[in-house]
């Protein structure tokens, strides 16, 4: 099988909630935001990946729920739904490992972002 | 994952479907500069416009 993201452990914390602790400094604040941007593109790109084949299967999903089963059509989704996903796991043949990568993307810089949030709020009181 | 011996019948349909179909968060906004909450007596170089929207 392939390598999994250093999250998938289930009994460790994830990498990252070590790595980034709250905000004390505006040099602080600008290195997370750095880190954070280094990796927003490739989270954008596996993101918008995802969430295009997903939308997809929902459509079908949605087409085999309005179908009465019996019906022509709705073998006919069926077997749509069937050659789509071959289609998918020949065009994206990483298409799990890239979720999961995205996934924990996703709560890595939303911890970032929380931290600068944070932040920023706590900075934009002092000033009241 | 869903076995590449798929054969089209309605118990597989339902797996992938099942498998395809989990909801997916919207995407993370990028991180703004704060500039609102900032006085303006207290001026920041502009490092970051590009994400600011300062277009005009």
């Amino acid at each position: 099988t392939k390598e999994r993201p250093a999250h998938s452990s289930t009994t460790l914390m994830p990498d990252y909630i070590c790595k980034y602790t709250a905000v004390v400094s505006m040099d602080q604040r600008q290195t997370y935001k750095e880190e954070f941007n280094a990796e927003y593109d490739e989270y954008r790109i596996l993101h918008a990946r995802v969430e295009n084949i997903t939308r997809r299967f929902t459509q079908l999903d949605a087409q085999c729920r309005r179908l009465p089963p019996g019906t022509k059509e709705y073998q006919e989704v069926h077997e749509e739904v069937v050659q789509e996903y071959k289609k998918m796991r020949q065009h994206s043949p990483h298409y799990q490992e890239d979720k999961q990568r995205c996934e924990y993307l996703h709560n890595k810089l939303a911890h970032i972002k929380r931290l600068i949030a944070d932040f920023d709020q706590r900075r934009a009181q002092s000033w009241t | 994952p869903v076995e590449s011996s798929i054969t089209g019948d309605a118990n597989c349909v339902d797996e992938i479907l099942k498998e395809m179909t989990q909801s997916w968060p919207p995407p993370l906004t990028a991180i703004h500069t704060p500039c609102k909450t900032e006085p303006s007596k207290f001026p920041f170089p502009s490092k970051d416009t590009q994400h600011a929207g300062f277009t005009s």
